[in-house]
């Protein structure tokens, strides 16, 4: 067995909306997906803890729960979105009936016509004209920004308290992508709701969150507020990703990249994931780990270099 | 809809084709059938006039010509051995035919896609092992053996079930196991694998993530879609029980369609085996057709 994420700490405010940046395959995805133990077979979690906050001030341990359990809570209390939205809704089935599934699931409505009616107000809530014609719609009758639509239309039927957005634009167009910001900040407020929004692109963190965490290689490298992260980026790795971001005015002939690419880790490694592409290499990097050290008020880094000497 | 008449025009095409070609090959093989008619010891006159009230000394194109007049008319001829219309011989004895296979065909979807589902939940595991076996037993054996193999244990060993048919529903049950037998295997082997092709699709993820346990999420969502390979395939065996019941029809008595082409064929009865292929070539062709139908209402992606 192989760590992929290792000693991450989360942590999701109430109402508030954190974002989880970092490459393709740092383990982002898997994280979200530990959550509501939908993680494929050969994956496991084999330790920690993720404490869930009841409104009554009850804590519940996510990963104590069994199967039973986590699924009396998953749309519930934790509702989730997918990257690809065209294989995320399974396509022999129309698009209302996929949505009202969860009130059944969890017997939220018991009268089959009030359910429909409730199916057809949250698609009108998620912004799908002529809401009663769609619910018949079959998935590959709409767009690609539609059928995002509809699965958030699908996660905000339970009323979760946490919405796990896992890439939700990555498949979508620039245009789609403002909308379908602007409707999940629009639902989070709307619904009291917390969100956890997984992203490699910095331009969703920047629009969307209030908090990010930077991930690399399983490990998290900086968290900051996303005002701080952006105005003051501490680690080299958060440096490079901030960099290759093109902006308007500045023409330069090549877009900044951060050198090499995610290195496949075979065996675990003693020193920091990031010392191969990083900038300043120092020797110290190759064979000790960093610890996650304060650099501000609520901004922490993980580098030895970044935020003066450790003592 | 276009699709469907365009559908309809294939089957009159492939059932024309058929007829010319049970015609031709009916006429290639060597000897006379009048004169097996009449066994050995008869004159030639007798066997001339005979050939000649069968039209069967007329040219070939005319003596298709009239069978195809016949058959637009309805009317698929005379049998030379039973003297009887054909078309009444097999509406006569198709009502079994159908009844063996729909038997047997439900037999082999119930119990193929049942071990199809059992093993794919359990890939890997024992339960699959046992029942990969199982199924390969069943792709394998040829029907023969199995129908002779379930009268010695059924009958012989245990006397639970009746040896041949006497009309009695007891006594369908064999044969249809029997025919069905190939077909549950293969089933069995297609939903395994069309079923476990969905395993780790984002769908399943989605619905585990709507609240749905993983099988819950396999067996609502997984199963629908991994079904249209398998209602094609169950299709083709519909209609390869219906001809390959001549097998299980004879092991086991039953006057059906197959029991019938085998008579004709044994006495040379041109126009009863004409009919028979003829009405078994319509009725495979309908077949499909429905498959297809099936499947349009269950994949909304096919309707175009």
């Amino acid at each position: 067995m192989m760590p992929v994420v290792k000693g991450i700490s989360l942590e999701i405010p109430r109402r508030g909306i954190v974002g989880l940046v970092g490459e393709s395959g740092c383990g982002k995805s898997m994280t979200a997906k530990s959550i509501n133990h939908i993680l494929p077979s050969f994956a496991k979690v084999t330790g920690g803890n993720m404490l869930w906050h009841e409104d009554s001030g009850e804590v519940c341990d996510f990963t104590l729960l069994n199967e039973k359990e986590i699924r009396g809570r998953c749309g519930t209390d934790v509702a989730m979105i997918f990257q690809e939205p065209m294989t995320s809704l399974n396509p022999m089935m129309c698009i209302g009936d996929q949505i009202k599934e969860v009130l059944q699931i969890h017997k939220l409505e018991k009268n089959a016509d009030r359910a429909k009616e409730r199916v057809i107000e949250m698609l009108d809530a998620v912004g799908i004209a002529e809401p009663e014609l769609r619910y018949k719609a079959w998935p590959h009758e709409l767009s690609g920004g539609m059928r995002q639509r509809v699965m958030i239309a699908m996660a905000m039927i339970g009323s979760p308290k946490l919405l796990i957005a896992d890439e939700p634009t990555t498949a979508l167009d620039v245009t789609t992508e403002a909308q379908i910001l602007k409707l999940i900040r629009k639902m989070c407020d709307e619904y009291k709701m917390s969100a956890m929004v997984i992203t490699h692109n910095m331009g969703v963190v920047s629009t969307l969150c209030d908090y990010v965490y930077v991930m690399y290689l399983g490990n998290i490298m900086e968290q900051a507020p996303t005002k701080e992260l952006f105005k003051n980026p501490m680690h080299p790795y958060t440096k490079g990703l901030l960099s290759s971001i093109p902006r308007i005015g500045n023409n330069p002939e090549y877009l900044e990249t951060i050198p090499g690419s995610i290195p496949v880790m075979k065996k675990q490694f003693k020193g920091c994931e990031f010392c191969l592409r990083c900038s300043d290499d120092i020797q110290k990097c190759f064979f000790e780990k960093a610890e996650l050290k304060k650099v501000g008020p609520d901004h922490y880094v993980r580098c030895h270099v970044a935020g003066g000497e450790e003592e | 809809m276009s699709g469907f008449i365009r559908r309809c025009v294939g089957v009159v095409l492939v059932l024309f084709g058929v007829m010319v070609m049970i015609f031709v090959v009916l006429r290639i093989i060597p000897g006379n059938p009048a004169a097996v008619l009449l066994n050995e010891h008869v004159n030639s006159a007798t066997i001339e006039r005979l050939t000649a009230s069968m039209n069967l000394d007329k040219p070939l194109p005319e003596q298709f010509f009239m069978y195809l007049a016949g058959v637009l008319r309805g009317d698929l001829g005379q049998s030379y051995y039973m003297r009887q219309s054909v078309l009444s011989l097999v509406l006569e004895a198709f009502p079994y035919t159908l009844k063996l296979t729909i038997l047997s065909a439900v037999f082999a979807w119930v119990l193929g896609i049942g071990i199809g589902v059992i093993s794919a939940l359990h890939h890997d595991r024992l339960p699959d092992y046992l029942f990969r076996g199982v199924s390969l037993l069943g792709v394998s054996v040829p029907v023969f053996m199995v129908a002779l193999f379930l009268q010695y244990l059924f009958y012989f060993r245990f006397s639970l079930l009746p040896l041949v048919y006497d009309g009695s529903f007891e006594s369908m049950i064999l044969p249809a196991i029997a025919l069905g037998w190939n077909s549950a295997g293969s089933v069995a082997r297609l939903t395994r694998s069309s079923l476990m092709e969905q395993f780790g699709q984002p769908y399943l993820d989605t619905a585990r993530a709507k609240g749905l346990t993983a099988r819950q999420a396999v067996l609502t969502h997984g199963l629908k879609n991994s079904m249209v390979p398998v209602i094609t395939m169950i299709a083709m065996q519909f209609s390869g029980m219906l001809s390959g019941a001549v097998i299980t029809e004879s092991v086991f008595g039953i006057a059906g369609l197959g029991k019938l082409a085998l008579t004709a064929v044994q006495t040379r009865d041109m126009p009863l085996l004409q009919g028979t292929v003829l009405f078994s070539a319509l009725v495979i062709s309908l077949g499909n057709i429905i498959a297809d139908l099936i499947n349009v209402c269950l994949d909304p992606r096919l309707r175009v």
